[in-house]
């Protein structure tokens, strides 16, 4: 138990430069909630004064600030000043069970839609960004050769056939014109504030291997979470044409479950 | 000296020379000029995206890394250094993992196996696994001796070629320690029955900041267990220098390979790694003259 113990107090250190400074100013109370022998306790005492603790500290930010950064690099962006609180309030729930880059990402992605709900997010265009990369990610870490044997024996829809999404596609909502906000973030800066408001969908597909972003003709679908409707549930080409036309339908089948997210015709 | 088991494992593993770390620039090198390794060495957790014990297919293989072990398998040979194992955690076992390792040495016919002495999963408070947000390091005691000996022993078993355990780069400073580096591995090596990973650059980061002599570890240390030696380059950050693979292989480090060279009969093979976040700044040339200068000094040592 002591050194299960001690190593869990060791990364929490390692995890929070203030609970350095803690055990600096209050050793008793710091180390209160972990069962050490009295060689950890001052193993640990000793440590935090340390320059490699410093060193430990950085780059545990470092390790833990890659994923996101590498995979929201636009979401990161637009978030400006506010990305630094944000980190450290999402750092501070512990929920950080794996290295996986894809989990750390959704995890984060999960934490700031909750914040965007809440009001907290001052930019306007975080909210459409984080969609565009998360499903963009998605998509990246799906594998495709094997979506693809899956679904080979479908053959295409016909025009009342009851359909999904293709498992290679995803549909994402911009609330402002997608090329403007997509080419300022690929150039490292955010469009005014100012820009007008209009909803746009955009279909990310790699469908033909290399991902392709297509924006929809109109505004005739949009994405949304509520499945209130069967019908809605699964579109057939007749009701979602502009999705049918791209190729980007396949049959429904017994064994697609429910839908994740609902694609509505308006 | 070795156990007989280890001898006779690596008996049957021919030298190989010199290979280099795959990362996302080395298929578009290697596909170019196949010979400029004789090996790769892969990090098998890199190549799939783990969603965790419980879950139904736990472990979705990249298919665009994966394309390069196909296009690699029968070209090159494959050893696996992974990164998941976490050799030191006091509590923490994952069989599924494990298993899903085997899988790739039954797929990919790794000649060898390696992991840190280190470990980056804990058990919370409240009793859940969590990762520790980097490789984080052991202190030299009897009790995490006999603990990782144990854990090695029976991985062993698990795997159809030689386990090895790489040497761990420490910023921190563990005070009272029960023996130095080189025991504990030394030991390691006796009740493992496992093989080293010398990591020259560990040594050399951990020798620079804490100034200590880096050939007197290395008189210390039992090289016939040396199986395999990684190279890299560092950087200073946050106040030390770090082991951040970012680029070049600073000139001490050579001449540390140069000083093993002679006293290595076991060793396999030498390992380039370098970060792809580096290779804009290092660049096709600068990876094939440091793999030519790993060549040049393992030729003048093994070629006869």
């Amino acid at each position: 138990m002591s050194l299960t113990s001690f190593q869990r107090a060791l990364c929490d250190l390692i995890a929070s430069p203030r609970l350095c400074l803690a055990l600096r100013a209050n050793p008793d109370a710091t180390l209160a909630p972990y069962e050490l022998s009295a060689r950890e306790r001052k193993r640990l005492t000793t440590l935090v004064w340390q320059r490699g603790m410093s060193t430990n500290c950085t780059l545990y930010r470092s390790n833990r600030i890659t994923p996101i950064y590498t995979l929201l690099n636009y979401t990161c962006l637009a978030l400006g000043s506010q990305f630094g609180i944000l980190i450290d309030q999402f750092w501070e729930v512990k929920d950080y069970r794996d290295g996986q880059f894809k989990s750390e990402v959704e995890r984060f992605g999960i934490f700031l839609r909750q914040r965007i709900a809440n009001g907290v997010i001052v930019s306007p265009f975080v909210g459409e960004l984080l969609d565009f990369e998360l499903a963009r990610n998605e998509l990246e870490f799906t594998p495709r050769k094997q979506v693809l044997r899956t679904i080979a024996h479908l053959g295409p829809p016909k025009a009342d056939t009851p359909c999904r999404l293709h498992p290679l596609a995803r549909l994402v909502r911009f609330r402002h014109d997608p090329r403007v906000v997509l080419s300022a973030a690929a150039d490292g800066i955010m469009p005014p504030l100012d820009l007008p408001v209009t909803e746009v969908l955009v279909v990310l597909s790699v469908m033909d291997g290399a991902l392709t972003v297509m924006q929809l003709a109109g505004a005739t679908l949009f994405r949304s979470d509520n499945a209130a409707s069967a019908l809605m549930a699964w579109p057939a080409p007749q009701f979602a044409p502009a999705l049918a036309d791209a190729g980007l339908l396949v049959p429904f089948t017994a064994t697609d479950g429910a839908p994740s997210a609902t694609v509505h015709v308006v | 000296m070795l156990s007989l088991d280890l001898s006779c494992d690596l008996a049957g593993i021919g030298a190989l020379g010199v290979g280099v770390l795959h990362n996302p620039a080395i298929p578009g090198l290697l596909k170019a000029d196949p010979g400029l390794v004789d090996y790769i060495a892969i990090t098998p957790d890199m190549f799939w995206t783990d969603y965790g014990p419980g879950s139904g297919d736990r472990f979705i293989e990249l298919e665009s890394w994966t394309d390069f072990l196909d296009w690699a398998t029968g070209r090159l040979p494959f050893v696996a250094h992974s990164i998941g194992l976490s050799l030191g955690s006091a509590e923490f076992s994952d069989d599924t993992y494990v298993e899903q390792l085997a899988y790739w040495h039954r797929r990919y016919g790794f000649l060898w196996h390696s992991d840190h002495l280190s470990f980056a999963q804990v058990r919370s408070a409240s009793g859940f696994e969590q990762h520790a947000g980097m490789a984080v390091p052991l202190p030299f005691d009897e009790e995490v001796l006999d603990m990782v000996a144990a854990r090695v022993r029976a991985l062993r078993l698990r795997f159809p070629s030689p386990f090895l355990v790489e040497n761990a780069v420490v910023y921190l400073d563990f005070p009272d320690q029960d023996m130095t580096e080189p025991e504990f591995l030394n030991g390691l090596v006796r009740q493992g029955d496992c093989g080293l990973l010398l990591d020259l650059h560990n040594l050399y980061t951990n020798a620079r900041n804490h100034r200590f002599d880096a050939s007197a570890f290395l008189r210390a240390l039992n090289l016939d267990a040396v199986v395999e030696v990684h190279v890299a380059g560092g950087s200073e950050f946050a106040g030390m220098y770090t082991d951040s693979h970012a680029g070049r292989c600073p000139e001490p480090v050579w001449l540390l390979l140069e000083e093993i060279m002679p006293r290595t009969p076991n060793l396999k093979g030498i390992t380039f790694e370098f970060h792809d976040s580096y290779f804009p700044r290092l660049g096709a040339d600068g990876v094939q003259e440091q793999l030519a200068r790993a060549r040049a000094i393992w030729s003048r040592y093994r070629v006869q």
